[in-house]
């Protein structure tokens, strides 16, 4: 977990998937960008969706509503992948849309709440926080990676 | 007076610290890589000190200071040799052969600068 | 870059190279040849790392490399026999001296045991040190014992005051007194009587009567002879050593006496003191110093009195030893890392090839956009981009070129490795190498270098007999282990071949039906039985020895032979040895592949396992087994792997009246055809990492990026095949472990 505790703004990119709204780190994305069709990858997980071309780079796509449990996306020109870096790793998090950029005190992140496991996506979620009336949830990107990488690793 | 040196040692360290040692001390400098060289480059540079090592492929050094001192032009150079040992066989030999003189390896600038003033003209 | 920084550099530099020289000579009398040019290059590479390495002061690089040097020598002035065991020993000691180099180079501290028992086993061999040592102690000392008789009070010359003794203000400081005849000799060497009363001169004040005294009748007269003599006298405290010195080199070549005469009520007594501890008391000047000097800086913290004293008889070296280690290291870890032979830093050459990777792949997109374009293109267009074409690929030829490395450093480590694992098993091995100056990708050369050192110790531990077998079975003694290195077709094929026993098939058969890696009812082809080592989890030796255990096998050698993009393949034949080949793509950087459809899907079929491609006719195609199938090619059968259902993305088999079949040739499955829908075009693709992002893929061998922007992958035919008859369970009999 992101430990470097002191006084502590941290911003974070808001992005919506099923309706319901998520949260990353802003350190830890690299950019955003629109969707293009990504090439399969073989016997992948399910949430893989494939690689695509990031100016060179084969860059792996999530898509983390599968990755969720949620339904999976039919991902389409209107769809924002949030490219992400972790561990000198990058991976691109499909998301229905970015809304937003918010900027909070650490302490404003709550413990997940156990009401919130109607999804099998507790072991995704550090924490969540209350915006404008809303609960936002913030993803930890280590977590959703593909498993494989992290037994390699 | 710039004393002119020629420098015979097939060892590019002992060439660049031999080059930089004496080119401090204001002399001019030439370096050949082997005894061979050392003749190829005598022919057009007359120095007034030659410093030769021994150990060296193709022509070593005492074979390079006899051909020298074969030639009547250079029979008057003085000739150092440069020497990590510095028995007296190994002595005795560089004498025969006509070295004028050898600074053992390592050597300290000023006592290799001293060494080429004591025995130029 | 500081001088001194580029003086150290090239002296290692120049180690890498004289130990490279070292082990070839050493390796050239090792077949027998000890003719004097080869022993003398052998013995020139060690003085050459000695001498440098005294400038540095790394004693234990100057103390081992002195007592190899002397047992050179021996051998050069055939004072010692270069015997088999002698020059065992010669190989050994080069590579305890080249990691001797590397830990002075990287700074790192250097434990007495690396080095100790063979420099012990080298002195023994020199039959002790006792005459040679000397050579070692008199760094900057001096033969030289001319007569001294020191007298106390005046005697002869008067002297005259001077105002040279101003510091003590005596009025007269000591007088030296010199007698110097030079003989003939002095002359011949180009000593200068005159030059050396010029240099006494700057030593005070200096009086000098030439004498006549012993100058022949005429009839005597030999004009080559010299009849001179000089009587010197030096006022003001001329320091004896001082005079000596610049005695030193016409030493035997002179008559000569120094008197030195006490002045007042100084006596400067050098009587009682024995001559030769003088000139010892010198420092050791380092290089460091020199250079600092030179360049007019601080010493460094190096206390200029640093004094050495010999006793006489003990090693100036090992009394040094102890001391400056730390100082080596601080000096080292300060140094930036070692310089290779290439001098631009890799990093940059890595950058430029993936810029020209880019540039490769946007070239590609721009001629297919301006084809898609539908437009009626100028002639001038298409030949501008023909032209772009071809300078993109020369220009990302001659970048790879510039990452091409000679096989040989490679090689030459590995003979280092059949010393060791020789010694360790106690067989008599020699290693022959071939082919050296292959060039192949510098990363393919470093990742090269752990699977090669594997098979290495394998062919001399698993691969070669013991001495006594081998001569039972009428082989000499001697086992030989092949190196070698071509290129072929585009490829680098790299072999190991020993002339040992050969697989032991039975029980390697025996052992992989043990493990369950093979089924006991299994027939197996002699091929098929080899490749079994290749299988994870599978090692030949009963017993895991330390030598070629270590827990890797074969399979991991095999996998990063595979990671690199390559093949490896055994043949063997019993009682006749072994031959593992190797096959390299050149570069990590591209491809030639074939550009392929399936099920709306892109991918690329290495070139280099592709046979031929052909339609399938009707009746080609048969059924084979519940869901396998097989072609018929020329009246052979061969098994078929249908990419779209092994790959995975689709269930049903292609469509056999439109497909294609890519005959495809593998190292552990023999041929096979790949089918597929559609073959688009064949070309060069450049090579993209799955693995930095994502992780390896099975039947995949890395990513390329097309010229429509898009990623396709590139297929790991070898490992596909493999899948394939798994999964249909098709010609091959081979039956991996599985949990059933």
């Amino acid at each position: 977990m992101t430990s470097n505790s002191t006084p502590a703004d941290i911003e974070l990119i808001v992005f919506r998937l099923a309706s319901i709204d998520y949260c990353v780190d802003i350190m830890q994305v690299r950019e955003i960008r629109g969707w293009t069709p990504a090439t399969p990858i073989p016997h992948a997980q399910h949430y893989m969706l494939g690689v695509i071309n990031l100016r060179g780079t084969v860059l792996p796509i999530i898509d983390l509503a599968d990755r969720f449990g949620l339904p999976p996306s039919q991902p389409n020109e209107r769809n924002a992948i949030i490219v992400t870096e972790v561990k000198n790793q990058l991976v691109g998090l499909l998301v229905d849309s970015v809304s937003d950029i918010i900027s909070i005190d650490r302490t404003e992140i709550q413990p997940t709440p156990e009401v919130a496991v109607g999804h099998s996506n507790r072991d995704f979620v550090t924490g969540v926080i209350g915006v404008e009336g809303r609960m936002v949830s913030l993803v930890s990107i280590e977590a959703i990676m593909p498993r494989h990488k992290a037994e390699a690793a | 007076m710039t004393l002119s040196i020629l420098t015979v040692d097939d060892s590019r360290t002992m060439r660049d610290m031999l080059r930089i040692a004496l080119t401090s001390a204001g002399m001019n400098v030439q370096q050949a890589e082997d005894g061979v060289h050392g003749l190829e480059v005598l022919s057009g540079f007359r120095p007034n000190v030659i410093v030769t090592d021994i150990n060296m492929p193709r022509m070593d050094g005492f074979g390079f200071i006899e051909a020298v001192r074969a030639q009547s032009a250079y029979n008057n150079v003085p000739i150092l040799v440069l020497t990590t040992e510095s028995g007296q066989a190994l002595k005795d030999r560089a004498r025969s052969s006509g070295a004028t003189g050898w600074i053992v390896k390592p050597f300290e600038p000023e006592k290799l600068v001293s060494a080429i003033r004591r025995v130029a003209a | 870059m500081d001088p001194m920084a580029a003086i150290r550099d090239t002296f290692f530099q120049e180690c890498e190279e004289q130990l490279s020289a070292l082990e070839e000579g050493l390796l050239e009398m090792e077949d027998g040849n000890t003719s004097l040019d080869t022993v003398n290059a052998v013995f020139r590479a060690v003085h050459s790392i000695k001498g440098g390495a005294g400038a540095f002061k790394l004693t234990e690089l100057v103390s081992f490399a002195h007592v190899f040097e002397t047992c050179l020598d021996k051998i050069r002035s055939q004072t010692l026999q270069p015997d088999p065991d002698v020059i065992k020993l010669l190989l050994r000691s080069a590579d305890i001296l080249a990691d001797l180099v590397t830990r002075c180079r990287q700074g790192t501290a250097i434990e007495k045991s690396l080095y100790e028992g063979l420099q012990a086993e080298l002195e023994n061999v020199v039959g002790g040190l006792a005459d040679d040592q000397s050579a070692e102690d008199d760094f900057g000392s001096i033969d030289f014992t001319p007569t001294v008789i020191a007298v106390g009070g005046f005697e002869s010359e008067p002297a005259e005051p001077t105002g040279m003794s101003e510091a003590s203000g005596e009025a007269v400081g000591p007088v030296a007194s010199i007698m110097f005849r030079p003989h003939s000799g002095l002359y011949a060497k180009a000593n200068e009587p005159l030059v050396i009363i010029r240099e006494l001169a700057t030593l005070g004040k200096l009086a000098c009567r030439t004498s006549f005294d012993l100058l022949p009748d005429i009839e005597a007269f030999d004009p080559a002879e010299n009849y001179l003599s000089f009587e010197i006298s030096i006022e003001g405290n001329p320091s004896y050593d001082d005079i000596t010195s610049l005695f030193e080199f016409v030493e035997g070549d002179c008559d000569l006496k120094i008197e030195m005469l006490a002045g007042d009520d100084v006596a400067p007594a050098p009587a009682d003191s024995p001559v030769l501890e003088a000139p010892v008391n010198d420092t050791m000047p380092t290089a460091d110093d020199i250079i600092a000097r030179v360049l007019g800086r601080q010493a460094g913290s190096e206390p200029t009195g640093e004094v050495i004293a010999l006793p006489a008889g003990t090693s100036a070296v090992d009394e040094r030893a102890e001391k400056p280690v730390e100082k080596a290291a601080d000096r080292g870890t300060e140094k930036g890392p070692a310089t290779k032979a290439i001098r631009v830093d890799l990093d940059r050459i890595d950058r430029l090839i993936n810029l020209v990777g880019e540039l490769v792949i946007n070239q590609a997109m721009l001629s297919l956009r301006v084809s898609q374009s539908g437009a009626v293109v100028a002639a001038n267009v298409g030949s501008s981009l023909e032209e772009l074409e071809r300078l993109t690929r020369d220009i990302q030829e001659s970048v790879m070129a510039i990452r091409a490395q000679p096989v040989k450093s490679l090689f030459q480590r590995m003979s280092r490795i059949v010393r060791e694992v020789a010694d360790q098993t106690g067989k008599a091995v020699r290693l022959r190498t071939d082919g050296e100056a292959t060039e192949i990708d510098k990363t393919v050369v470093d990742l090269l270098a752990d699977p090669l050192t594997h098979m290495i110790r394998n062919a001399v531990d698993h691969g070669l007999e013991m001495p006594d077998r081998r001569r039972e079975v009428g082989k000499p003694e001697e086992g030989t282990v092949r190196l070698s290195a071509a290129h072929k077709s585009g490829k680098v094929v790299i072999t190991i071949a020993d002339d040992g026993a050969g697989i032991n098939r039975p029980k390697v058969l025996e052992i992989a039906r043990r493990k369950g890696l093979v089924t006991e009812t299994a027939q197996l082809s002699d091929n098929e039985i080899d490749n079994l080592l290749f299988l994870p989890g599978f090692s030949t030796a009963t017993n895991v020895s330390s030598i070629s255990g270590r827990g890797v096998g074969m399979d991991v050698v095999k996998r990063s032979i595979q990671s690199l993009g390559g093949r490896i393949s055994i043949d063997s034949k019993p009682g006749h040895g072994s031959v593992f080949t190797m096959s390299l793509p050149l570069t990590l950087a591209v491809l030639d592949g074939i550009v392929v459809s399936v099920a709306d899907q892109t991918y690329v079929v290495p070139l280099t396992a592709v046979v031929e491609t052909l339609m399938p006719e009707s009746g080609m195609l048969s059924s084979l087994g519940a869901n396998g199938q097989a072609i018929r090619v020329r009246d052979r059968f061969l098994p078929v792997v249908d990419v779209g259902q092994v790959i995975g993305i689709r269930s049903e088999p292609a469509d056999r009246n439109s497909c294609v079949a890519v005959l495809v040739e593998t190292d552990g499955h023999g041929k096979s055809a790949l089918i597929v829908d559609r073959i688009q075009d064949q070309r060069q693709v450049v090579i993209k990492s799955l693995e930095t992002n994502y992780g390896p893929v099975e039947g995949v061998a890395a990513a390329t990026i097309l010229g429509d922007g898009r990623v396709a992958m590139i297929l790991d035919v070898d490992t596909l095949i493999g899948r394939g008859s798994e999964s249909t369970s098709s010609a091959q009999n081979m039956v991996y472990a599985k949990a059933s």
